[in-house]
């Protein structure tokens, strides 16, 4: 499966695993549960482990083992749902982590509110098309909201200088 | 007022460009019905009983006489010649042709207006004092925060997929003229020692559960606004209820936890938040309220037209009803009535727009604002051009002298074109209206506020009318549920029910029963809501019902205020 990962096309290589499938040797995502469940037995896994986060989960039940984790991916279950938002803010705003976060069953519409609360790579929902998403992904924009996720200085709302800031805009997560 | 700058206009082009870009998959069946429809409401566009209704902000309210041109031109050139203005100080177009909507977006865009979250659950446009920057009893000019709000909440990354609607509504005088209780959350501007801040109410609502906003915090210092409703937010969007549309309003959560801990909860999430990245600072506050300087100053020989008054009697109504004093001498606030009973509520046909534009421009320094009563006002009127312009206002059919009395009817669309709505409330509406068609009664009995909604969404505020009237659908026909003693302004209450609904044909009669049984009891020239609160309900119930009330209604206290 092809997925969007930071600004490119790229093949997905995550597993993510239900509850009761047997761990594989490889870069596999597991639920909260699971990962509260067996994060002791998990420290034995030698390859890349992410946990997905489904709407009612709480990042702060993760804080501690953030740096562990290579990705974090969060599951948007339907068209409207709006937590994970939240969720990815939470984590890169209040627990710093800096690795992948990821989108589950993402729509293009959705795309640029995604990547602006911190998210980073997309698995699209079914029936989605990868190049239109990206296009709309890569499309510049300017915001109301300076997020500091962007990286950008200057004032929270519209600064003087806006030159600055619509030269700065392609490259949404550079 | 504010003006856009090349962000502004770049941000709402791109936006257009991408809703054009879903209608266009929409047509073409590459986007699924659920999908456009979380899309298209977003952008202020319903799916009404027979056709798609556009609804365009006019943030807090604040109007140009060239945008109610452009308004007047689309409505002309889109529509069916006429435009609604709404309770929550936006505009209605209600029969725009889907491929069509992109072209009046941009036609809208050229005038500084847009759509966007006008509807859907996002943050909706935000709403003020209709007599902000021009009330003289004002703490502060609240329109310089409304607008940092409107651009807070434009498109913001975050929340713009809550649980459910979420409307912010801003006071900044003494006197609570944007109901501030009945909002999501209300912020109400106040000067503690000096300093500038917001006593913030949350959980307040009308609907099918109504609800008067409970204090959250009694001051918060105003560079906080923003990371601070950040976290109410925050809350709202993650603990609100997603699995029941009637239950996700905020004020179902904050009544579930209660308020001291639902605060608890904000308290946390703005404990943590990036309180530093929102601090707004002096330089933000003095650049927002450049934008909002008062365009006058008192004038030195304020000189009325009393002599000219004296001599019209029609004027000097008009004069009583419709205008307001000002918070600089030698002006007054005109309100245009929008409630002449030939019309529906808030309809405005385009010539009289353009007309009304024409005379904003050359009486009222080209501004004008709408109400939260379906009016529109002219804010800066000189007194001593006052006849002049009641002379043109009268030419257009546009001095309608009604403002505040029983025809001032506060009333929804209705069954005419909403597929929410139970009943119709424009027939109805009229029925009242030419009941009470004479200016001498209407005079005599001074303000009475009358609210109809068609269905309990209650898009009128009927709970808040003083009287109120719901309409409900019995087996296919329409009945009419009457509240009495509700209020938007402190005291603010609810309504209490008088008895079971009346059918459709006895509405208009009823009011004359409610007003008769009023004009017996009342003292002099008591206000309604006294003499209701003197009296009780059971006078005007055995005026209304005789023998009939159901044992369940009698002996009811009036509701209590939120106090």
């Amino acid at each position: 499966m092809k997925i969007i990962y930071h600004q490119h096309i790229e093949t997905n290589r995550w597993l993510h695993l239900d509850d009761d499938v047997v761990l594989a040797d490889a870069a596999v995502s597991l639920s909260l549960r699971r990962w509260l469940r067996d994060r002791n037995i998990l420290k034995e896994h030698t390859k890349p482990l992410a946990v997905r986060l489904e709407p009612d989960d709480d990042p702060a039940t993760l804080a501690d083992d953030l740096q562990t984790l290579a990705m974090v991916a969060i599951v948007f279950p339907n068209f409207s749902e709006g937590r994970g938002y939240t969720q990815a803010r939470r984590l890169r705003q209040h627990y710093g982590y800096e690795g992948e976060i990821r989108a589950l069953n993402a729509h293009r519409d959705h795309l640029q509110f995604m990547s602006r609360v911190g998210i980073n790579t997309f698995e699209l929902a079914p029936g989605e098309n990868l190049d239109a998403a990206l296009a709309i992904l890569l499309r510049s924009r300017v915001h109301y909201q300076n997020d500091r996720l962007r990286g950008l200085e200057g004032p929270l709302l519209h600064s003087a200088n806006i030159n600055s800031i619509i030269h700065h805009l392609p490259g949404i997560n550079s | 007022m504010y003006q856009y700058d090349t962000l502004d206009h770049h941000l709402i082009g791109q936006r257009i460009d991408e809703f054009s870009d879903q209608i266009q998959r929409y047509l073409g069946q590459e986007l699924a019905e659920d999908a456009f429809k979380d899309l298209r409401l977003r952008n202020g566009l319903y799916l009404q009983r027979h056709a798609y209704m556009l609804r365009v902000a006019i943030p807090y309210g604040c109007l140009r006489a060239k945008q109610l041109r452009q308004l007047a031109s689309i409505a002309r050139d889109f529509d069916r010649g006429f435009g609604h203005f709404t309770t929550r100080q936006n505009f209605q177009l209600n029969w725009p042709v889907l491929e069509q909507v992109p072209t009046i977006l941009k036609q809208l865009a050229r005038v500084e207006m847009h759509s966007i979250q006008t509807s859907g659950n996002c943050m909706r446009n935000i709403t003020t004092d209709p007599l902000a920057g021009v009330a003289a009893d004002e703490v502060a000019d609240p329109r310089p925060y409304c607008e940092l709000l409107r651009q807070w909440s434009t498109l913001h990354p975050e929340f713009s997929w809550l649980p459910r609607k979420f409307k912010v509504a801003i006071s900044g005088a003494r006197e609570d003229r944007a109901a501030i209780r009945f909002h999501d959350i209300g912020l109400q501007l106040i000067n503690k020692k000096g300093k500038l801040g917001f006593t913030v109410y949350v959980g307040g609502g009308l609907g099918r559960a109504p609800v008067i906003a409970s204090k959250l915090r009694a001051f918060l210092p105003k560079e906080h606004l923003l990371s601070y409703l950040e976290a109410v937010l925050r809350v709202h969007n993650l603990y609100s209820r997603r699995d029941n549309i009637h239950k996700a309003r905020i004020k179902v959560l904050v009544k579930n936890l209660g308020i001291k801990r639902f605060g608890t909860m904000v308290e946390a999430q703005w404990q943590q938040a990036d309180r530093e990245a929102l601090l707004l600072k002096e330089k933000d506050f003095a650049r927002m309220q450049t934008f909002f300087q008062s365009p006058v100053e008192a004038l030195e020989c304020a000189q009325d037209q009393t002599n000219t008054a004296v001599l019209d009697p029609a004027f000097s109504r008009w004069k009583h009803r419709n205008t307001a004093s000002h918070k600089f001498a030698g002006y007054r606030i005109v309100s245009i009535s929008l409630k002449s009973p030939s019309l529906p509520p808030g309809d405005m046909p385009a010539t009289k727009m353009t007309a009304l534009a024409d005379l904003a421009e050359r009486y009222s320094l080209g501004e004008l604002r709408v109400s939260n009563d379906q009016n529109l006002l002219l804010p800066y009127v000189k007194s001593a051009e006052l006849y002049a312009l009641w002379q043109q206002l009268q030419q257009h059919d546009l001095a309608c002298s009604n403002i505040g009395t029983l025809q001032d009817v506060i009333c929804c669309p209705g069954l005419d074109y909403c597929n929410l709505a139970h009943a119709s409330s424009l027939d109805v509406t009229r029925d009242i209206q030419l009941t009470f068609n004479n200016d001498r009664q209407l005079d005599a009995l001074g303000n009475i506020k009358l609210r109809l909604s068609g269905c309990v969404n209650a898009c009128a505020h009927h709970h808040a009318g003083h009287i109120g009237i719901l309409g409900a659908d019995k087996n296919g026909e329409e009945w009419y549920q009457f509240t009495l003693g509700g209020s938007a302004v402190e005291p603010v209450a609810f309504g209490q029910r008088l008895g079971p609904a009346i059918p459709k044909k006895d509405v208009a009669n009823t009011v004359k029963k409610i007003v008769k049984v009023y004009r017996t009891h009342r003292h002099s020239d008591e206000p309604f809501l006294q003499t209701l609160h003197r009296i009780g309900l059971q006078p005007f119930q055995e005026s209304v019902y005789e023998d009939h009330l159901p044992s369940a209604y009698r002996n009811q206290p009036l509701a209590a205020s939120g106090r």
